[in-house]
């Protein structure tokens, strides 16, 4: 048996898989203390077996919060002497250059507990000043005294030799043991100190915040009889002890998304499908992330907490984190006319008052108030007929607010907010994965999230793509994902050097360190199976500013080897760039090692009953161009197709937490994990 | 051909993602630091007639300058000679971007066998050869031929195909022939990737839709900005201010710009400003247009996209031998040390027009270069600072700290520099009570001390207002002076905002940056906000209470004594006006 649970903004989603069976189940989430959601839905679902659980597997939005929401803990910083104002300064480039009025995110940490120590440890890892010991006790003392919580330990170069945080870590623990301590070298162990010093103080301003809440969980399930062992959710996309990202909690930034996207990984496992691209739209914003050969692509840097989602306005974090693109596109995104053009987001009406067609005074136009008047969404039938949605509430905002301006009829309208905003999706998505060198037209697409599945084959069609599969229980997707979650831990090493014979022993070493480290923090896991390491660097051209990351053979490190990840790194290059530099020297900055122990599940979702009067098929109108206007379309209960159906488009499928817009020229079936799969018939659109 | 908004919508944004895109791809294939982590580079495209469709948002001067390199560029080549694949290069400052650092790459593109468009950029190469590394001297350069190479339009690829002998010539005319060719294959390269992006647009949409969207594109911008501009009374309005000087003992130099609104009609002149010097700081006109056209957009149309139409009503006059309009040869490497001058007059032309958007005057930045033979490798180097301070005060709030305006360059991480070159970062740190102060403060000074682990090596300074300090408006206070010293913990030697000097191992370059300018009476600051500055550390007590009318005891606000005292200073103040 494995529990999954899946705290979010809005709800709280249970997954648990008993005898190859999945459940689900969702309560509200709690705030302030989310945990008391946890426990509600425990007892609810899952009351008398908790003791069976050998795992709980464990996500939430709680990190991201906090930093976003800043209500982490008061955080203070120690720094090397003459660089106070690092964290201040940043990179010093404004995130919009002709828009004179913009506001930098304010720092974490105000100046005034940013205090500066004598020590120097030089780019070699030479020490040029030793660490002043008692700058540094009376720094602690003087933190403590002002109520300071979290202190975090940011000295130049530590990614070359760690030894001065690491004196001046215990020299706190003796001045101040009840601080919560955490050093760069630890956290983020790489070049580019604005970037390491910033991922450090998030980890150093959400640990008392997380620590506190995973030892209520744990104190809470204890309580409960579960004796298992809890694991969380990393940005990483696998799960590790909680012990552990205490101390890391810097890493569960995006544990929420990287739950999304994971799901879409394991679902494409089961479907053999080796390229995936989840896509997954909510309210405000839609999360793209890649899935190739099976394994999700992860980053090693992302931004927290961005002004309108514009790259470089938010917080760098230098930890490994699944790729997730996140566009300003939801169903609560608005349209308005703009200098003549017609804008969708990223600007929305969130839940409240959400769309006009919420009746909840929402005057705006929006994207569910376009689906909904081109017929897509069944207004009796929306939120499993929680929320019943009004139609003319919807043609008065779209007409008001952008037909009449732009002299359109309501369907012109309508069309153009639906189309556009996969336009931007699709646009984001190809952006997205031109930069990474893959080209998607044989991905599959999986759709999840309340509003994915409306979008989704129009956005296939334009990428390219021929096929969408939208899962069993989309709504709760994340929760399912986690029950299939791998456990890993990534870890990474700065040590600039080329690719030559003669360091073959020293990159060899440096990977033998790490899987070193990684034994020692996987030690004890309650998982059975093998681990695996798997090895990559981030290597370039000699004199480049920019590296690719560059998959490895695991080792031993010989010259055959550094051939091979020479050719690797040609090749990869030339995928993303278009064209490779074969004779020019490259050297290795990042030297990056994946500790993974997978997981797998293979669990079918229970079969439902079908609900009272939800089963029958009908027919409504509804617009789809390629047949020419409005068109009557057959729509099924998601709960009535039983696996092996075949289905041909127009239609529609509902079901309680989303709705499936199969358009003409797409072919449908349920396969035998209750999946609906869409298929683009390529023959009758000339495509 | 009629164009609804759904279709214009969509090639609009097409346009601009593939511009994107290709910039992206620049970025990230480049080797010289300016492109590839300062963003010291451009992207942008363009119809068959040379009109600027979109541009990849990076460093605004250079992709404004690219409609004149591309019409020079087609003097030499005509439309009607070139063939797909071909790729000109040019950076002769009088034809692009006026400096040779910056050197341009153009591709036609073609459709069904017709030209239908240009891609071009540009980037900041760090070196050009010439008498310093770096090729950016103030001093000791008589013209444009001792500041470098100059390259006029000439063919770089030909259908495809490098033309070696010109990569040859080029490499060989650099200290760092290696990384100069990489960049320009990458520039190459980046065309190509938009000039597949249009192809593919083309292929979708056809040549008709594409054409009818455009000439609404830029329909719509110019009359956006003309809208801008007729809401602004007519009349002439003038600021002028000044450059230190170009050289030990020379004299200071009159900035003026008089800006003339009639209409929809807008123009800037320079006229009353200084003649061209002796000094490389001379501006050729296509940047005095550029960065003119961008402090007139980032106050009237911030989000007007950068296609032809916001150029169309807009004039922008420089006088013949004027600073912003020297003579061929007259040199020019280090002219974006103009830049921040002609925004700061410009703005304050503006803000008697606009006074709730034009800003007071930025910090200056400091560029300064140190290049010489790296003792461990034995490989020559240039390690290049670029140290941004102070955003200046706006109307309605502080100025930025440690972000520049106009240019958008970021600065390089210390630990890269300390990894890559011989050089020590001992400190990189704000300066206190270096702001304008105002009801609304400027952005502070930044100091910043390079210790040198090699030698002798060639230091050259490209830096300003160490005499004329970042001015501030209505009330306001200015920024603090900048200034260099030599070894400041010793026996401290001031060194020229713009000299040339050999440096030794074991030495340090302090550079002070100086703050910017505020915005409105200090004495209206909220009480507040200066106690929280002083708690930073970022303003003293003793400005607080000498500046500000602030009374602060053990770091708590006095708040009756604050009244007191700012009523005494604006007695003072009106007594002093009286």
């Amino acid at each position: 048996m494995r529990i999954a649970i899946d705290v979010g903004g809005t709800f709280t989603d249970f997954a648990w898989e008993v005898d190859g069976k999945i459940r689900t189940g969702k309560v509200p989430t709690t705030h302030p203390e989310p945990s008391d959601a946890v426990f509600k839905g425990l007892d609810e679902f899952l009351a008398d077996r908790l003791q069976e659980a050998p795992w709980l597997i464990h996500a939430s939005t709680l990190a991201s919060n906090t930093a976003i929401e800043r209500t982490g803990a008061e955080t203070a910083v120690l720094t090397t002497r003459g660089f106070r104002d690092v964290l201040l300064i940043g990179r010093q480039k404004r995130y919009d250059v002709y828009d004179v009025s913009l506001r930098r995110p304010k720092s974490l940490v105000p100046r005034r507990r940013i205090l500066e120590v004598d020590e120097r440890t030089a780019a070699d890892g030479s020490v040029r000043k030793p660490v002043a010991a008692d700058q540094v006790l009376e720094a602690a003392r003087e933190l403590e005294q002002l109520g300071v919580q979290s202190l975090a330990i940011c000295f130049l170069n530590s990614y070359a030799n760690a030894e001065h945080e690491e004196q001046a870590r215990s020299l706190v623990g003796e001045a101040a043991p009840s601080m919560y301590v955490t050093t760069s070298a630890d956290v983020a162990p790489q070049w580019r100190e604005y970037e390491r010093f910033s991922t450090t103080v998030l980890n150093a301003y959400l640990g008392p915040t997380l620590s506190r809440y995973l030892s209520s969980l744990a104190a809470g399930l204890k309580d409960r009889g579960f004796t298992g062992q809890v694991l969380v959710m990393q940005s990483s996309g696998g799960v590790a002890p909680a012990e552990t990202m205490e101390r890391y909690p810097v890493r569960l930034l995006e544990s929420g998304p990287a739950a999304g996207v994971l799901m879409a990984g394991r679902l494409s496992r089961q479907l053999g499908v080796v390229n995936a691209l989840s896509f997954d739209m909510g309210g405000t914003t839609a999360k793209l992330g890649l899935v190739r050969d099976g394994i999700v692509n992860v980053t090693d840097t992302f931004e927290i907490a961005q002004v309108d989602l514009k790259p470089r306005s938010g917080l760098p974090v230098m930890v490994p984190s699944v790729d997730v693109i996140e566009i300003g596109a939801g169903g609560g995104s608005i349209a308005r006319p703009n200098r003549g053009l017609i804008e969708v987001g990223p600007r929305s009406a969130g839940a409240d008052p959400g769309p006009a067609c919420y009746g909840r005074g929402g005057l705006e136009p929006t994207v569910t108030d376009a689906d909904l008047v081109l017929g897509y969404l069944n207004s009796d039938y929306f939120a499993g007929g929680l929320l019943r949605l009004d139609r003319d509430g919807a043609k008065q905002a779209i007409m008001s607010r952008l037909g009449d301006p732009l002299d359109m009829t309501l369907v012109e309208a309508a069309w153009s907010i639906h189309r556009l905003v996969n336009m931007n999706m699709a646009t984001a998505a190809k952006a997205a994965s031109i930069a990474r060198g893959i080209d998607v037209r044989d991905f599959a697409l999986l759709a999840f999230g309340g509003a994915g599945p409306i979008h989704a084959a129009r956005i296939a069609e334009e990428l390219g793509i021929g096929r969408v599969v939208v899962p069993r229980a989309a709504g709760v997707g994340s929760a399912v994902g986690l029950l299939g979650a791998d456990v890993r831990f990534d870890l990474v090493r700065t040590m600039r050097c080329p690719l030559s014979e003669s360091e073959a022993g020293n990159i060899e070493r440096a990977y033998a360190e790490l899987e070193q480290v990684a034994q020692t923090l996987l030690h004890g896991m309650a998982s059975d199976g093998e681990t695996i390491y798997r090895r990559s660097a981030d290597l370039r051209y000699i004199g480049q500013g920019f590296e690719v990351a560059t998959d490895v053979p695991s080792g031993p490190t010989t010259a055959a080897v550094l051939k091979e990840i020479e050719g690797n790194f040609h090749s990869t290059y030339e995928r993303i760039y278009g064209q490779a530099d074969r004779g020019r020297a490259v050297e290795g900055t990042n030297w990056r090692l994946a500790a993974i122990r997978p997981t797998e599940v293979r669990a079918r979702h229970e079969s439902r009953t079908i609900p009272p009067g939800g089963g029958a098929s009908y027919s409504r109108e509804a617009y789809l161009p390629e047949v020419g206007d409005f068109t009557m379309v057959e729509v099924h209960s998601r709960f009535s197709l039983q696996p092996g159906f075949e289905g041909r488009g127009p239609a529609i499928v509902e079901e309680d937490d989303c709705t499936t817009v199969i358009p003409a020229n797409w072919t449908f079936t349920v396969d035998e994990d209750e999946n609906l799969v869409l298929s683009f018939e390529a023959d009758t659109h000339g495509n | 051909m009629a164009i609804d908004p759904l279709t214009l919508t969509i090639i609009w944004n097409r346009l601009t993602t593939i511009a994107e895109e290709a910039g992206n791809t620049l970025r990230k294939t480049a080797y010289s630091p300016g492109i590839r982590d300062a963003e010291d580079c451009a992207f942008a495209m363009f119809d068959a007639e040379t009109r600027m469709m979109a541009e990849a948002i990076y460093t605004p001067g250079q992709s404004a300058s690219m409609p004149f390199a591309l019409r020079h560029a087609l003097d030499v080549y005509p439309a009607s000679s070139l063939e797909p694949g071909d790729g000109i290069v040019v950076n002769d400052p009088y034809l692009g971007n006026g400096h040779l650092n910056d050197i341009y790459v153009l591709l036609p593109v073609f459709f069904n066998g017709e030209l239908v468009a240009y891609t071009g950029c540009c980037g900041h190469h760090s070196d050009v050869g010439g008498a310093a590394p770096g090729s950016q001297a103030v001093q000791g350069v008589y013209d444009l031929y001792s500041e470098g190479m100059i390259i006029p339009p000439v063919m770089f690829y030909r259908r495809r195909q490098l033309v070696t002998d010109v990569a040859e010539l080029i490499a060989a005319n650099t200290r760092i022939h290696d990384y100069t060719l990489g960049d320009l294959k990458a520039q190459y390269n980046a065309c190509t990737v938009a000039e597949r992006g249009l192809i593919r647009l083309l292929e979708e949409v056809g040549v008709d839709a594409w054409g009818a969207c455009l000439e609404e594109m830029l329909r719509r911008t110019e009359a956006e900005m003309r809208e801008a501009i007729e809401a602004l009374p007519d009349g002439q309005y003038e600021y002028e201010g000044f450059l230190d000087d170009y050289e030990e003992g020379s004299p200071a130099l009159r900035v003026k710009a008089t800006l003339t609104i009639a209409g929809s009609y807008l123009a800037v002149d320079y006229a009353g400003s200084d003649g061209y010097v002796p000094a490389a700081i001379n501006c050729p006109y296509n940047l005095t247009y550029s960065y003119t056209l961008y402090a007139l957009k980032a106050v009237l149309a911030p989000s007007l996209p950068a296609n032809e139409g916001i150029r169309r009503p807009i004039r922008v006059v420089a006088p013949e031998g004027s600073i912003f309009n020297p003579p061929f040869p007259a040199p020019c490497a280090a002219r974006a040390i103009l830049v921040p001058r002609m925004i700061d007059v410009v703005m304050g032309a503006l803000s008697q027009v606009t006074p709730g958007r034009a800003l007071a005057a930025a910090s200056h930045f400091d560029n300064t270069m140190m290049g010489g033979r790296d003792l461990k490798t034995g490989r020559p180097f240039v390690n290049f600072q670029m140290i941004s301070a102070g955003f200046p005060a706006r109307p309605y709030c502080d100025g930025e700290e440690a972000l520049p305006l106009g240019y958008n360059t970021g600065n390089v991480p210390i630990e890269i520099d300390e990894a890559v070159d011989p050089v020590v970062i001992d400190r990189f740190e704000f300066i206190p009570d270096s702001a304008g102060a105002g009801k609304f403060r400027g952005g502070l000074g930044i100091r910043k001390d390079i210790r040198l682990l090699a030698g002798p090596l060639r230091l050259s300074n490209n830096a300003d207002r160490h005499r004329f300090p970042a001015w501030g408006l209505y009330g306001a206070g200015a920024g603090t002076v900048g200034r260099i010293l030599l070894n400041p913990d010793g026996e401290a030697r001031p060194l020229h905002s713009k000299g040339v000097y050999t440096v030794d191992s074991g030495e340090v370059v302090s550079v002070q940056v100086g703050g910017a300018g505020g915005w409105g009476d200090p004495l209206e600051r909220a009480p507040k906000a200066v106690l929280e500055d002083v708690l930073d550390g970022v303003v003293s007590e003793t400005a607080a209470h000498s500046e500000y009318g602030v009374v602060i005891v053990d770091g708590r606000l006095d708040e009756t004594g604050t009244a007191a005292l700012r009523e005494q200073m604006a007695r003072a103040k009106r007594g002093a006006n009286a």
